[in-house]
């Protein structure tokens, strides 16, 4: 088996399969459902590597970071977000990720969002993280799609400030993504035995350790 | 200066103004009895290069292995390795033509006649390969008017061309009273032949362009015989143009070819240093000479055999292997689709699309041109077990199944079962893709196929191995 290196248009080809087999609403909730497993596995595996979190930087930044590592190691370098940022109105909160270019929807074109699997992925990270906190439901909703002509996708990750975090500061955060950054934490981690943490994590669920 | 040099000047101000022009970028077109000069599409990719240097070792070991039966002392031989001109200029495009222009002075730098008109010797040679490359179509030869074509530009024009570059180069030398070797560091070098004008336009322009026209002829057969081959393996040049950004490609040309030019110096030197210049293939012992030939045939189909292959997976590589990330993130994607469906339901059907999908999207579009050549059959020998490795990490080999349309693809590295443990086969994912892929190929090429697909064999149930058997009518 080759250990490195797979092109992630199978990732986005698989996608299309199911969407051109199941009916709309059958395939969103199975996407959906298959992006938060993928999450859970990938942020398990990060936290077991030693995801180390930065207490200086905000909650916010801090899953800034979180999903773009995790974007970038579950869907590849061809996952481009080019825009995170934060808004906040009172207690409710929401990250609002903005994609250039989506492997995931490039082989489909439909008047509807597809790429549920991507925030399915998001909500389930974002849940994941919080949850080292305490209990927040996160919803996420894709607002616009390439596959149905808009410029790029976007998503709409939402939660309820838990109990217990104080309030953010700054009302609006944006973040810009540094590239840089972005691929020495990348290539830091896959330097270690993240992937063949994460594929037993994903045996582990199937029942098969 | 005689009529015959005169004819000469402009042909070799010609052929060397073509090869400049192709090794810059540029090529002369001939429409509507307008000549010009236009800017080429890039041709020198990396597999392009590598053809070049395939072209110079096969064509300098095609000369070299008949070196021994000598026509005009110093100056030619039999040269049956000349056939190999017309197929590696057409088959390999502009890098197989500068190919064989190197394999000749490869093959003068140790049989004994490398000197300063070895210059006519690339450029004639050059000229032999590259106007089968302009004249003939594609596909080559299959009707009566490319047939007539290729016999006068390829048999009667080439062949000329080629003689009278090689010898009014030899005319044009020794009347400039270049009569001297080119020297040797630490050693004396051997002297050169010096023939009259008569001699050269006689007796040597006579040789050059009877066997030239001989072989070029062959040549035709060769290249209709062997087309189909090469081109389902992904060497003919046309099938590559657009594939692959020629960045840098010329530059790396450029300097491929002033090294290789700087090596053949380097054999001449070496050669006549340890006194074997002239030697090489020379021997009286003519059985010698023949096993000799035997092990270059062999070792040029060895030579071919590979490239032929690892080209056809490099272009396979470049086009699906962009590996933007790692392989296992597959794997977390389908154990959590396994784990969400809880069921392989539709799973066969998902995967037909699939197949369907990879071939209409991401193979036709690029490799289209090229997969119109190949059979059903070699499609799925030699192309299903590469998409399986770089598009479902997954490695198979592909054997013959029960009957002659049929095959079994054993796949080793399971991605889709891997790590789960079931009684009835459950990687109908696989069975999908593999029939998918089959049948949008069929239709690609207009022919309406059954195709089937079954898996027999699961790891999942405790076997060896995945094994899908295809079938097709």
């Amino acid at each position: 088996m080759r250990k490195h290196g797979m092109d992630v248009r199978i990732l986005g080809l698989l996608v299309s399969s199911d969407y051109y087999t199941h009916p709309h609403a059958e395939y969103a909730a199975m996407q959906t459902s298959i992006g938060k497993r993928c999450s859970d596995i990938v942020y398990r595996a990060l936290v077991d590597k030693g995801f180390k979190v930065d207490f200086s930087a905000t909650l916010y930044e801090i899953v800034s970071e979180l999903v773009r590592i995790a974007g970038s190691l579950m869907f590849g370098s061809e996952l481009q977000f080019s825009n995170v940022k934060y808004l906040v109105d009172r207690d409710s909160c929401s990250l609002r990720v903005v994609v250039d270019a989506c492997p995931i929807c490039e082989f489909v074109q439909s008047d509807r969002a597809v790429c549920h699997v991507v925030s399915g992925f998001l909500a389930g990270l974002v849940q994941a993280f919080l949850s080292k906190f305490a209990d927040a439901k996160v919803d996420s909703v894709e607002t616009s799609c390439i596959a149905r002509g808009d410029t790029f996708c976007s998503f709409d990750t939402r939660w309820r400030i838990p109990v217990g975090l104080p309030a953010p500061r700054i009302q609006e955060l944006e973040i810009h993504i540094d590239e840089k950054t972005l691929n020495e934490k990348v290539s830091q981690i896959l330097e270690t035995d993240f992937y063949q943490k994460a594929v037993a994590f994903a045996r582990q669920r199937r029942g098969f350790p | 200066m005689n009529l015959n040099t005169l004819v000469s000047l402009p042909i070799i101000a010609f052929s060397l103004f073509t090869f400049i022009a192709e090794a810059v970028g540029y090529e002369i077109t001939f429409a509507k009895s307008r000549v010009s000069l236009v800017k080429a599409e890039p041709k020198f990719d990396r597999i392009g290069i590598q053809a070049m240097f395939l072209s110079a070792i096969v064509y300098a070991g095609s000369l070299a292995s008949t070196a021994g039966i000598t026509l005009v002392e110093g100056l030619t031989w039999l040269r049956p390795g000349n056939v190999m001109a017309p197929l590696l200029g057409y088959i390999f495009g502009v890098p197989g033509c500068v190919g064989v222009a190197l394999g000749n002075l490869l093959a003068d730098s140790f049989s004994g006649y490398y000197s300063v008109a070895s210059l006519g010797g690339f450029l004639g040679n050059f000229m032999l390969a590259y106007i089968p490359y302009r004249v003939l179509s594609d596909p080559p030869l299959s009707q009566a008017k490319g047939i007539v074509r290729y016999s006068l530009f390829v048999g009667v024009g080439s062949t000329l061309v080629c003689a009278y570059v090689i010898v009014g180069s030899l005319d044009l030398v020794s009347s400039a009273g270049i009569t001297y070797p080119i020297p040797v560091i630490g050693s004396v070098p051997p002297p050169i032949q010096v023939l009259g004008e008569d001699a050269l336009w006689g007796s040597l322009f006579t040789i050059i362009a009877a066997n030239d026209f001989v072989m070029s002829l062959i040549a035709g057969m060769l290249v209709v015989a062997s087309f189909r081959y090469f081109s389902e393996k992904g060497l003919y040049w046309r099938d590559r143009l657009g594939l692959f950004e020629a960045k840098k490609g010329r530059l790396s040309f450029l300097a491929s070819l002033f090294l290789t030019v700087v090596l053949t110096y380097v054999i001449y030197d070496l050669s006549v240093t340890f006194n074997v210049y002239g030697k090489i293939g020379r021997s009286e012992d003519y059985a010698g000479n023949l096993l000799g030939i035997l092990f270059f045939v062999v070792g040029v189909l060895g030579v071919v055999s590979v490239s032929t292959n690892s080209v056809k997976n490099r272009i396979l590589s470049i086009l699906i292997g962009s590996g933007s990330v790692d392989a296992r993130a597959l794997e977390i994607y389908l154990a959590s689709r396994r784990e969400m469906l809880k069921k392989d339901t539709l799973d066969d059907e998902t995967g037909e699309r699939l197949g369907v999908l990879l071939f209409s999207r991401i193979l036709q579009p690029s490799l289209g041109r090229l997969l119109r050549r190949v059979r059903v059959q070699t499609f799925i020998d030699d192309y299903v077990k590469h998409i399986m490795l770089h598009m479902m990490n997954s490695v198979c080999s592909v054997s013959k199944g029960p009957h002659s349309k049929s095959r079994v693809i054993s796949i080793e590295e399971c991605v889709i079962c891997k790590g789960v443990s079931t009684d009835s086969p459950t990687c109908g994912l696989i069975a999908g893709f593999s029939r998918g892929l089959t049948r949008s190929f069929a239709e690609m090429k207009g022919q309406t196929l059954v195709v089937s697909a079954v898996e027999t064999e699961c790891k999942a149930s405790g076997d060896a191995s995945c094994k899908v058997q295809l079938g097709w009518e």
